[in-house]
Parts: C-alpha cells; sequence; structure tokens
C-alpha cells in the first residue's frame, strides 16, 4: 500500500478502513479523505460497452454510405438480411457499389447470382432507391430480377417511429 | 510486499481511461439509425392450376394520388367491395380494414404502379397492406 496511487494523492480507501487485518480508522484523523468508489465507475462503463457493441448490429454493413439517399419510411419492416444490394443513386444504377449500366443489369446480376451460389450465401435482392424516384427508375430492376430468377426482393426502408431495429 | 501490506487495491485508473476511450469509439461509430425492409414477390406469372381454390386477390393500381382496386377470385357478394373509379390515396388504410373485415381469407395483393408513381408511394402501399394483414404482396413491372 505504500506506492499506491490513492496513498500519494491524499486519498483514503473505505477498504482500508474497514479491513480486519489492518484497521486505520480513526489512526490518521488529520489526513484529507476524498472517497471516490471506481468500481461502480467501472462497472456503469463496461456495461455502456457491452450495450454499444451490441447496437452496432451487422445489418447495418449490409447498406454502406447512402450517399444522399433518402429511404421511405415504413411501419411493417423487417431486419434487413444479406444479399445482392442494387442502388440508384441519381439515375444511376450500382449492384454492390458498382456502377452498371441499365443495359448490363440482367447480364451482371446473372453473374453475382452465380458468384452467390457458389459461396452459399443468400440469394436475396436488395432494392435501395430515395423515395422520390419514379417507378420507371425501379421497373429495370424488378425485371432483370424476374429474369435472372430472384426469388426474394426487399425494398430497404427505414423503420417508421424508430431509429433503432 | 511485506507481510504488512496484505491490503492492496487495484488501479482502476488506467482501466477507467480505457473504457472510456472505448465509449468514445463505439459512440462515434454505432449507426443509430437502422434499415430494415419490406419483403415483395414478382408478379410475373399466376396462381397455378393444380391449386384447386383460387385465392382472393385484391389488385391496386396506382395513380399519382389516387387509386383503384380490383378484387379477383371473391364471392359476388364480397365483388361489390371493390372500386375501380379512383379514389383518394389516403383512404386506402381504411379500406383495406374493410376488405379484411369482409374477406377474411384475403392475402395477396398485386400493385399496378405508373411509370410517374413515386418510389415512397409503392412503399407506403405495400406498409398499409402488410399492416392490415395482407401479407402476400407483389408489385407489378410496367
Amino acid at each position: 500500500m505504500k506506492h499506491s496511487v490513492i496513498k500519494k494523492t491524499q486519498m483514503k480507501s473505505p477498504l482500508l478502513g474497514m479491513t480486519r487485518l489492518r484497521p486505520k480508522q480513526g489512526r490518521s484523523r488529520k489526513q484529507v479523505v476524498a472517497t471516490i468508489l471506481l468500481t461502480s465507475l467501472v462497472d456503469a462503463f463496461s456495461i455502456l460497452v457491452i450495450y454499444l457493441i451490441v447496437n452496432t448490429s451487422a445489418s447495418n454493413d449490409i447498406l454502406k454510405d447512402k450517399n444522399g439517399v433518402q429511404l421511405p419510411m415504413a411501419q411493417s419492416s423487417v431486419s434487413l438480411e444479406e444479399g445482392v444490394v442494387v442502388k440508384i443513386i441519381n439515375n444511376q444504377y450500382y449492384i454492390n457499389e458498382q456502377a452498371v449500366n441499365v443495359n448490363e443489369l440482367v447480364e451482371q446480376l446473372h453473374q453475382v447470382k452465380i458468384d452467390y451460389k457458389e459461396q452459399n450465401k443468400k440469394i436475396n435482392l436488395i432494392i435501395q432507391a430515395d423515395k422520390s424516384d419514379s417507378f420507371a427508375l425501379v421497373n429495370p430492376i424488378l425485371v432483370s430480377s424476374a429474369a435472372t430468377g430472384f426469388e426474394k426482393i426487399k425494398f430497404a426502408v427505414i423503420p417508421k417511429g424508430n431509429t433503432k431495429l | 510486499m511485506s507481510k504488512n501490506d496484505l491490503n492492496f487495491e487495484l488501479n482502476l485508473l488506467p482501466v477507467i481511461s480505457l473504457l472510456a476511450v472505448l465509449i468514445c469509439f463505439l459512440l462515434l461509430t454505432t449507426a443509430w439509425i437502422h434499415i430494415g425492409s419490406v419483403d415483395v414477390a414478382q408478379a410475373i406469372g399466376g396462381q397455378s392450376t393444380t391449386e384447386t381454390k383460387p385465392k382472393p386477390e385484391v389488385w391496386v393500381t396506382i395513380h399519382k394520388e389516387r387509386m383503384s382496386f380490383t378484387l379477383k377470385n371473391v364471392s359476388k357478394k364480397n365483388k361489390k367491395l371493390q372500386r375501380r373509379k379512383p379514389f383518394p390515396s389516403k383512404f386506402a388504410r381504411r379500406y383495406y380494414a374493410q376488405l379484411k373485415k369482409n374477406i377474411t381469407n384475403l392475402n395477396t395483393a398485386l400493385i399496378t404502379p405508373t411509370r410517374g408513381t413515386s418510389y415512397g408511394k409503392i412503399i407506403e402501399t405495400i406498409d398499409n397492406l402488410k399492416a392490415e394483414k395482407i401479407t402476400e404482396v407483389g408489385v407489378n413491372p410496367l
């Protein structure tokens, strides 16, 4: 205890005062006693760290930067699963972050589907578009997905009245 | 450590510092807005001919701020509920509730948007249908 940090900073631990081995309560009356229970603080911090780690769910990694795309809101949404992400940003189509021409959508989706099958990944098609985009822009994705045989189509949304899933 | 120094304290200050740094890092990197999805089915191809009893369906056509509804595979009595003449979409949710009340086994809907229909409007329609337990929703391509 001679080299304790608390000892050096003129603080007295409540443990020292209560111990049966070397009771020191009442001996050093002149000492300034400032007790901070650090154990509870560490506990609180640990809980906060665990909460934040759990809260950093993997589902958000599926859709990375949204580039100003304002997703529509929906009440009856489900958590997002892994899949092929097709984005529309400024009238440009992207398949898994790779820019694709509208005429090449079918070909590219077909290729991605084969790759996903080989890697045993879930073959969902996630469509990410701005809520103000017209259906004429979304339509080529639907047609291409039908042509390539994507069975599950998911529209990315922000759950209504809920900032966390 | 001498015989008398049986009581010792753990230096918690580095632990607290480490946790504080970790908390700051996690607070900055955590995505607070989570993303969900609404599932739809492809509306290409109809019901299998091998199915004995056709399921009731509602076909929703979206015209800008109005909607029309056609009912398929429903009884003559329930057929009267269909609205071929477009009416304001703000009443759609109430209409779905009415449909579901009268046709309890109505679970399928087919949405037919026009070229100019916004993506947000389609999602809103899907959301309203799903909220009224019409879960099998399809979107008809142009």
